[in-house]
Order: structure tokens, then C-alpha cells, then sequence
């Protein structure tokens, strides 16, 4: 199949970008990775007037570091972001989410904006930019505004990014030196968007009761979500199996999935549940050994 | 892992590859190949034509495969595909308590 035809235009620069946007008349696509984008223009699900490739803006490519933060550039490669020393050390659940996007081929290509802002429900990032409370810096022709995961997914494949916006930059806040993380996907095939999935990073306190815990899913809702209720309950508890089945338990309340050809609504419920409490326990594991080296 | 479905109005619902699952290089299990020769007596090259022979066989050995991994639960598994959904009713119907097992 092939795209309905379009205007293709490779600004050099962020203003340039944004102007040409202006003036696309909200009909403008940014082209970014284009591992969502283009299947989506093969088969026709979008018909943009205008395609902006913004490959050529090295500003939108870079990996940054603050002291509570890694900032990393709308159009950095996946794959960079995965291999980078600095996430490994400071940020290694990002590394580790990535690792989870489909296959080599598709990271090398993909970029870690167009993950975001492509915002399929069942994708890795969303959620886990949902988890650690990222913020994304956009802007657009004359202004620029942050806005933070919470209020960047709206709905099913649709963020607060404005038509004549662009995403300029996401700030991850990064975890403690001893925090425990995991991630567990279930999927027909390797590489495939998870029937289901979820993100788990937690702190222990000195006397081995679990301090903070910060739980999102993916694949389960229209967006990707965040179990606050069974964070909570979580917190000040001494970990085991029991523990982190009573906090899947509590899962119920945010689980909204849909019914398709992969999973039916119950089975992606079920799995949702299990594999939350499997990534507690595995994230606690990692807590313990991070703790004594 | 695909299988042609339609809906209740008979719209087709695997249509392309995007819904029609394929196994890939990481989901195919090693195969192990055994020649069996059976010539044809009916030709001098002893040559016969080749159609769905082995496409006959493997769903029934699938499901008979599941039905022994399970054989503590004494499934009888009759449906292919086995979607994951499909597994986990079966388990449902001898009551097996599945989150009991699963961390």
C-alpha cells in the first residue's frame, strides 16, 4: 500500500520546523523515526497534508544530565538511549523499557519522542515516562509550555501536544542508586505490543519495608495508567509474595482494556494482575541486591 | 498463533498480517526433521506429488501437546488455535487456581 500523497519538507531548524507547522494549517505530521508514522500513512489511517522531517535538527538530539534529571532530545535514537552510559547509571528502568520496544532494527530507527507522542496505549515508554513522573517540554511557533506525563496522555493515542507543537525534549527524573525496577510484558510474539504489561520501580527503607513504590501499566486502558491504590498500599509494608498479590489485587480500579484479536478484556485483567505482582517481587529483588553492592 | 475469524456480520477480521499472527524466528520451536520413504509404486521415479501432508498433522499434535503438559488437570483440548485465552478457560473449567502458581 502507499501513502495518500503529501508535501515533504526537511526544515534545518526548530523555528523553521515550527513555521512550517504554523502554516500547514493544523495539517501538518511531524516525521520523526517513522517506525508508527508511515505504516499509519501506507495504510491510509492518516492522510497529513504536509510531512516535517525533523531528522535533520541535531538541537532535538541529545542526551542531557542534571542533578535529579536526564533530559534526553525528542529525535534521540532508541537504541542511543538504550546503550547510553549515563541512563545505565543513572536511569537504568529506562534502558531496561527500551530494550522491550520491538527489535533492534526498529530502536535503531525509532525515536524516543516519536514513542511518546505516537502514545499507543500499549507501548513501554508512555508508561514508563507515567511511572517516574517525566515532563515534556514543547514548543511551538513564539511559546513553549512543560507539561508532565500525567496530563500528557489523554486518550487513546492522543497526548496534549497541540497540532502546531512540537515535542522538544523529555526530562526523566532519574532513580535512587538503590532502587529496584522491573518490567514485565506479555505478548502473542516477540516484539509485539504487550497484550499487556507494567513498570514497577520501588525503595526500600533501612529496615527492609518497602518506602515508595511507583507502579504504571500499559496495554490495559486507553492510556497508559498508573495504579496509585496499590502504591499506596504498598508503602511501609515488609515485601513478600502475599504483599504483592494483595497490591495487584487492588489493580481493578484502573483497568480498563480493550477486546480485540490478541487478548479478550478478561484475559488481559488477569495477566495484568499477575504480572504486576511478578514485577514487585522481581523489582524488590533487584532493591536488595543494588543495596548490598 | 493466526486464524481466519469474521465477526457476527461476517466481516472479515484477519485480513493482512497485522491480525493474522504469524510465528516468527523466535517463536517456532526447534524442529526435529524424520525422513520417512514411502515410494510410489505407480511410477518408475517412485515420485509422488506433495500437497498439505504436513500441514495435516501439526494442530492436532499442538493440542496434544498442551493436553500432556497438562495432564495433572486431564484437559481435553479440541479447539485450535490455542490462544491464551482459550488456555486459561480450559484451566478455569477444572478450577484450577491459576494465581496461586504464577509468581
Amino acid at each position: 500500500m502507499k501513502p495518500a500523497p503529501f508535501k515533504y519538507v526537511a526544515p534545518r531548524s526548530l523555528e523553521e520546523a515550527a513555521a512550517v507547522l504554523q502554516q500547514s494549517n493544523l495539517d501538518g505530521k511531524i516525521l520523526a523515526g517513522g517506525q508508527s508514522l508511515l505504516p499509519l500513512l501506507n495504510l491510509r489511517l492518516a492522510k497529513p497534508k504536509v510531512l516535517v522531517d525533523v531528522n535533520g535538527i541535531s538541537d532535538l538530539d541529545t542526551i542531557r544530565e542534571t542533578p535529579e534529571s536526564i533530559s534526553i532530545g525528542a529525535i534521540t535514537r532508541q537504541s542511543k538511549v538504550e546503550h547510553s552510559s549515563l541512563v545505565h547509571e543513572r536511569c537504568p528502568v529506562l534502558a531496561e523499557a527500551i530494550r522491550h520496544i520491538g527489535h533492534i532494527a526498529i530502536r535503531h530507527r525509532g525515536t524516543i519522542g516519536g514513542s511518546l507522542v505516537h502514545a499507543d496505549p500499549a507501548a513501554e515508554l508512555p508508561a514508563l515516562a507515567l511511572a517516574l513522573d517525566a515532563k515534556f517540554e514543547l514548543t511551538a511557533k513564539g511559546m513553549g509550555r512543560i507539561v508532565p506525563a500525567e496530563k500528557f496522555f489523554i486518550d487513546y493515542m492522543t497526548t496534549a501536544l497541540a497540532s502546531d507543537e512540537i515535542l522538544l525534549q523529555i526530562v526523566f527524573p532519574v532513580i535512587r542508586p538503590s532502587s529496584g525496577y522491573a518490567l514485565e510484558k506479555i505478548a502473542r510474539r516477540h516484539g509485539d505490543f504487550a497484550i499487556a504489561g507494567v513498570v514497577a520501580i520501588v525503595d526500600l527503607d533501612h529496615a527492609g519495608k518497602i518506602a515508595q513504590a511507583r507502579i504504571a501499566l500499559f496495554g490495559v486502558a486507553p492510556t497508559p495508567v498508573r495504579a496509585r491504590g496499590a502504591e499506596r498500599a504498598l508503602v511501609g509494608r515488609k515485601p513478600d509474595d502475599e504483599v504483592f498479590r494483595d497490591a495487584a489485587a487492588l489493580l481493578e480500579e484502573v483497568l480498563d482494556p480493550s477486546e480485540d484479536i490478541r487478548a479478550s478484556r478478561a484475559y488481559r485483567k488477569h495477566v495484568a494482575a499477575i504480572l504486576t505482582a511478578r514485577a514487585l517481587k522481581r523489582a524488590v529483588q533487584l532493591c536488595e541486591t543494588r543495596r548490598i553492592s | 498463533m493466526g486464524a481466519g475469524r469474521d465477526d457476527q456480520n461476517g466481516q472479515l477480521l484477519s485480513g493482512s498480517f497485522v491480525n493474522y499472527l504469524l510465528p516468527g524466528s523466535m517463536e517456532v520451536p526447534p524442529i526435529k526433521t524424520v525422513h520417512l520413504e514411502s515410494p510410489s509404486p505407480l511410477n518408475p521415479l517412485g515420485v509422488k506429488g506433495l500437497g498439505e501432508g504436513g500441514a495435516i498433522a501439526p494442530p492436532a499434535a499442538i493440542a496434544n501437546a498442551l493436553a500432556d503438559a497438562l495432564s495433572d488437570f486431564k484437559l481435553q483440548v479440541n479447539e485450535i488455535p490455542l490462544t491464551p485465552d482459550r488456555v486459561l478457560a480450559l484451566l478455569a473449567r477444572k478450577e484450577v487456581k491459576v494465581e496461586a502458581r504464577a509468581i
